[in-house]
């Protein structure tokens, strides 16, 4: 155990080193919130896709591959390429040219100046809905650090709890969008160590690939061993809908406003494959062989699937400290997720919120902007921690319903307002309220829910209906700009947008 | 088990994986085509910027 509290410690460690690098000259709220643009390729894919894969990813896929068998893969299927097509082409390279050359460093503030809406009634709703749906969403990664610290650590819960929220709101505080990109970096580095180290040791414990397969076919015939398994066709294609919420989580596509350059889309999109590549399929040999070598989930602790991991790490990678590092991994995909979303909720509140509308038309000075940000960070923590103790459940039911109704809302707006010339600034109000609306109506119809699990899709397809036909009714507002402003990007322009930030 | 039985699933999961770095390096070569050196500069052969971009 020591060495295990040794491997932890390490990486406290680095995380402090990390955020004394990057803590120095943030002189602007585009420098705390946005890193001044001057994350690179590599910076940015990793961070990326270390913030969408929070720990409930990486373990519970590992986990739903244990229960279903082969038919896991659907949800990882489509999320995959779904968000490297929005990286590379669908949303990154039009998002960073726009947003650079309109001095945009939040997504309210791009919808806000996409639309020439001086009301700031985008601004306003996007960043309320930011505000809550994050709120829930770190709530949901600390609900994940407590399980881990007391079922698998056995470490008491409450300072434990409170020292992982007060690390990760330490670095985001001082080192702002830079210390969360890099600190991501590293965290992301462990998760794929663990997803490479653990998934291929048990593989080779279960026999390889037809030992896996003969295995799950004695144990559950095709329902197990089957592409298309117990959950039929119906399930399939309802994971392969929960990809949707790349399109519209805030704490993913605002990488895609905060790199150098987009030309770095290039490389950035193919590094961030790879590592979806890594987490999701290695999450899948795991279960799979997992299931094959313990059987039944009542041999696991606390009969629990997401168990997988810790028990495969316990059993099978050699030396303590290793295994910490493996541990160590999983409470780093947690923070690397918490770090961004809270950097999301101090945006909306200490940008959007604060210095654009409360404070609208007067001069406030950077440092007093960047000092607001910094604790509207320490507040996050603060509510974070208390919602912990009080909301866990509700809180999972929450982060959930943020993924796909959030994502189903805000996804369809952003794709239309950067491909679709036509919308107006009333479509774009009527798809995030309506996609909104939808989910939530969704999630509490149980005759609708038996239709379809999850909300991903009805509040995707229905804010795309309302944002175009509200469009369609209303009236554009004139800006010449537009058309230059948001057109794609040659990969050979030099678009540093450095200029104008 | 037979082994002809497993290449559904090998397919299935190791296909995937290796038509999504396909598609990954594919989308690399179409990109790095847009990013051709200027008259008269010499290519790059490395970074962020790939094949000949300019910084």
């Amino acid at each position: 155990m020591n060495q295990i509290l040794l491997a932890f410690g390490l990486y406290f460690v680095a995380i402090a080193g990390i955020t004394a690098w990057t803590m120095r000259g943030i002189r602007s709220t585009s420098e705390f919130l946005l890193g001044g643009r001057t994350v690179g390729a590599v910076g940015t894919a990793i961070s990326a896709a270390a913030s969408a894969r929070s720990a409930s990813a990486m373990i519970g896929q590992a986990g739903l591959a244990f229960m279903m068998g082969f038919q896991a893969i659907w949800i990882i299927f489509a999320a995959t390429l779904l968000e490297y097509l929005a990286m590379l082409f669908l949303m990154g390279p039009k998002l960073r040219r726009f947003s650079g050359r309109r001095s945009a460093i939040t997504i309210p503030e791009y919808l806000e100046a996409r639309f020439a809406d001086s009301r700031n009634l985008l601004r306003v709703v996007c960043a309320l809905a930011f505000i809550v749906f994050m709120i829930a969403y770190i709530v949901s990664q600390y609900v994940g650090m407590s399980f881990t610290i007391t079922q698998v650590l056995g470490w008491p819960l409450v300072p434990s709890v409170v020292l992982a929220a007060v690390v990760t709101g330490a670095y985001t505080m001082l080192g702002g969008y830079r210390a969360v990109v890099y600190t991501d970096v590293m965290q992301g580095c462990m998760m794929v160590l663990s997803m490479l180290v653990v998934p291929v040791l048990a593989w080779q414990s279960a026999g390889g690939l037809s030992g896996i397969v003969s295995g799950l076919h004695e144990l559950g015939g095709a329902d197990l061993s089957g592409v298309i398994g117990s959950g039929g066709y119906p399930f399939a294609i309802g994971m392969l809908f929960a990809g949707l919420g790349a399109f519209g989580n805030p704490h993913i596509i605002v990488r895609y406003m905060g790199i150098r350059s987009t030309r770095d889309f290039r490389v950035a999109a193919f590094i961030n494959l790879l590592f979806n590549i890594v987490i999701g399929w290695g999450g899948m040999m795991l279960g799979l062989a997992g299931r094959v070598i313990y059987q039944d989930v009542s041999k696991l602790p606390l009969a629990n699937s997401e168990m997988i991991f810790f028990e495969v790490t316990r059993a099978m990678v050699p030396f303590d400290f290793l295994v910490g590092v493996m541990w160590a991994g999983v409470f780093a995909a947690m923070m690397s997720s918490a770090d961004s979303m809270m950097l999301v909720v101090s945006s909306s509140v200490g940008r959007d919120l604060y210095e654009k509308v409360i404070r609208k038309g007067q001069a406030v000075s950077d440092q007093v902007l960047v000092a607001l940000n910094r604790w509207v960070v320490l507040a996050v923590v603060l509510v974070s921690l208390v919602l912990t103790f009080f909301l866990e459940k509700s809180a999972l039911m929450i982060a959930l319903f943020a993924w796909g109704g959030l994502g189903g809302a805000l996804g369809p707006v952003l794709l239309l307002s950067l491909w679709w010339r036509r919308m107006t600034k009333w479509g774009a109000l009527a798809g995030l309220l309506g996609g909104m609306a939808m989910a939530v109506t969704w999630r509490f119809t149980p005759g609708l829910r038996a239709v379809l699990v999850y909300e991903a899709l009805p509040a995707f397809l229905f804010s795309l209906l309302a944002a175009w036909v509200v469009s369609l009714a209303t009236q554009p507002s004139a800006d010449p700009a537009l058309e230059e402003d948001l057109r794609y990007p040659k990969w050979s322009d030099a678009e540093l947008g450095m200029e104008r930030i | 088990m037979n082994e002809t039985t497993v290449w559904p699933q090998w397919l299935f999961l190791f296909g995937t994986a290796l038509l999504y770095v396909a598609i990954g390096v594919i989308g690399l070569w179409i990109t790095g085509r847009g990013s051709g050196a200027q008259p008269g500069e010499r290519p790059r052969t490395s970074g962020p910027g790939g094949r000949g971009g300019r910084r």
